[in-house]
This record gives C-alpha cells, sequence and structure tokens, in this order.
C-alpha cells in the first residue's frame, strides 16, 4: 500500500468519486476495524464506529491534507476520537472504553487467528491487554500492532512521542507482570524456549 | 546490566533484541545467557510480542464494505467550501499573511470609495464650530 495512491484516491474522492471511496474502504477497513475491536467493548460498537469513520472520511475529505500527515493516520486518529467520543457520552465523563467482549469470550467459528486466542496464553494476555487502561492499551496497539511510529501514535492520540513510549512501557511492565503471576501460579507454564531474533 | 536494566529495556524496545541499541542488546544477552531468572523476563516479554504480532492477521466482517458503501446516500458531503477554505488557509503560512493583507486593501478601498470625502467632514466641523461659538458669545452677551 502506497501513501501517494491514498493521496490520489483522496483527491479522487473530494470530487466525489464512489469507486475511489470504495478502494479506500477495501485498503484500511480491516486496520480501522483491528484497531476498534481492540478499542470497544463489543464487535458491534466496533462494526458501527468503523462505518461511521469511513463516512467521516466521505464527507470531510476536502480537510484532508496530503503531504502533512499520512490517510491511515488521519482515518485512526478519526476512529479514537469517535470511540472516546461515543463511550464518553455513554458513560458521562468516563472514557469508558472498556474490555472488549468479542476478544474476552470468541464465539461460532474458529479462526486460525482465534485459535491462537484460545489458548491459555492468548485467553490470559487479551484480557490483560482489554484490562489496560484506555490510553495505555491505544497506545500499544497502535504502535505494536497497527504498525505506527510512536510520533505518528502521539498525532492520533493527541499526545507527545515521550509520552506514548511512556504509555507503551507501562502497558508493557503491566502484561508481563500478569504472565509472571500466571506463571507463578501455574508451574511450567511458561516454559517454552524463545529464539534470540 | 543488571536485572532491573533488563526490565525497564524490555517495557522499553520489547523482547525482540534486535530492535535494541546494540550495546544494550550485547549485555541483555549475556544477562540472559547467566541468569534464568533475566531469561524468564525475556522470555515473558517476547510472548507479549508474539500475541500482538498474531493480532495484526485481523480481517473486518465481510458485509461492513458494503454497509459502508450503502450508508453514504444518507451522509452527505458538507461544509466543503468553508473546510477548503480553512484548509488553504492552514496549509502554508504564508497564506494568512496574504489574506491579512488583501482585507486590509479591501478596507482601504472601502474607505475611499464609500465614506464622505474628507474636505465636506471637515466643512461640516467648522461651520458647527463657528455656529457654537457664535452662540456662546450671544448666551454671554446676555
Amino acid at each position: 500500500m502506497d501513501a501517494a495512491d491514498d493521496d490520489g484516491l483522496m483527491a479522487q474522492v473530494r470530487s466525489g468519486d464512489r469507486a475511489a471511496f470504495e478502494r479506500l474502504v477495501h485498503r484500511h477497513l480491516d486496520s480501522v476495524h483491528r484497531y476498534l475491536v481492540r478499542l470497544t467493548p463489543s464487535a458491534a460498537d466496533a462494526d458501527e464506529l468503523a462505518q461511521e469513520t469511513f463516512l467521516r472520511l466521505w464527507q470531510r475529505a476536502s480537510s484532508y491534507r496530503p503531504g502533512q500527515v499520512r490517510l491511515t493516520t488521519w482515518l485512526h486518529r478519526i476512529a479514537h476520537n469517535l470511540a472516546v467520543d461515543r463511550f464518553r457520552r455513554r458513560h458521562g465523563e468516563h472514557t469508558g472504553l472498556a474490555e472488549p467482549e468479542a476478544l474476552a469470550e470468541p464465539d461460532g467459528a474458529v479462526t486460525p487467528d482465534e485459535q491462537l486466542a484460545l489458548t491459555r496464553t492468548g485467553r490470559l494476555l487479551d484480557r490483560a491487554i482489554a484490562a489496560l487502561p484506555a490510553n495505555q492499551r491505544a497506545a500499544l496497539i497502535l504502535c505494536q500492532v497497527q504498525g505506527f511510529s510512536n510520533r505518528e501514535a502521539a498525532g492520533i492520540l493527541g499526545l507527545s512521542a515521550r509520552g506514548v513510549e511512556s504509555l507503551i512501557a507501562r502497558a508493557r511492565r503491566s502484561l508481563r507482570r500478569t504472565l509472571e503471576a500466571a506463571d507463578g501460579a501455574a508451574p511450567g507454564a511458561g516454559s517454552e524456549d524463545h529464539e534470540s531474533s | 546490566m543488571n536485572r532491573a536494566e533488563l526490565e525497564a529495556g524490555l517495557d522499553r524496545w520489547g523482547g525482540d533484541l534486535s530492535a535494541w541499541p546494540p550495546a544494550a542488546a550485547q549485555a541483555a544477552r549475556a544477562l540472559i545467557g547467566r541468569d534464568d531468572d533475566a531469561r524468564r523476563l525475556w522470555q515473558a516479554a517476547t510472548r507479549i510480542d508474539d500475541h500482538l504480532a498474531a493480532s495484526r492477521a485481523h480481517s473486518a466482517p465481510g458485509h461492513l464494505a458494503a454497509r459502508i458503501s450503502a450508508g453514504l446516500d444518507t451522509a452527505p458531503r458538507r461544509g466543503d467550501a468553508l473546510e477548503t477554505a480553512i484548509g488553504w488557509l492552514t496549509g502554508n503560512r504564508w497564506r494568512p499573511a496574504v489574506l491579512g493583507a488583501l482585507l486590509t486593501l479591501a478596507g482601504y478601498l472601502a474607505g475611499v470609495l464609500a465614506v464622505e470625502p474628507v474636505d465636506a467632514v471637515l466643512a461640516d466641523e467648522v461651520a458647527t464650530l463657528a455656529f457654537t461659538d457664535l452662540y456662546g458669545e450671544v448666551d454671554d452677551a446676555q
């Protein structure tokens, strides 16, 4: 995927080209949805917010500034703000980006990804990630799953790059402590070797 | 490197030692090689990294793209002109200065073309002052 291609498609979207819009949806929907699934309490919320995110792209295409920010960063910023707004409204001032139940209790057909989540460590980590404070979770997912740099994540979250780095470090430490506690409770559970990369 | 420093590094850079600064990575490898607790710390960090990496393979529900496209009909674009103007203004630093200069020029031209000539205003003021003084003297005399 190429940022220049995205900018070219956005120029077409700005002039009302629905085919260009659909190509952008095809390119970015999985990524935006993956972020929202981790950020929001239910799969239905993630679906609705993803839809709203792309409708904003359509409605506000003229406010996108090519060269200043990558389209994927712009989309994630919209998605993040929509999620925060929705759960702030729902829970008053509390941000309320709560535990994603879809990840905590997967159901239906089991895909290879879900199979991993069904393992003991996978479920434990999913729950631990969901239990992280919302800003730590968002920073961790943006950088470690979505592939943004600290600086880009800072732009999405409205923080400094140093602030994002600190959030990620705290999130990692919290997850590591969870694993260590679980390994302590179940001896040998975490003893598999990993090769140094 | 001691265990606390290893932990700080794992929190900051993760379990993939190739992503660490070379000197720190070398020290971490040495510590992991000789200290079982350090090795367990590193293994936990690596399991977290692996789990996060595995969650990158995610697909949105198949119906969602069609639902989004269908939603365009009920989501008309709005504010294009205003947003374009704001976007133009914020696009480069010289643009607000140009806009300010244009507004100043427009104000000047409006003043020249629409306001009463200065001479006429002055004449009225002089006349008003002259009559004021005349009536003042009349009042004093009475």
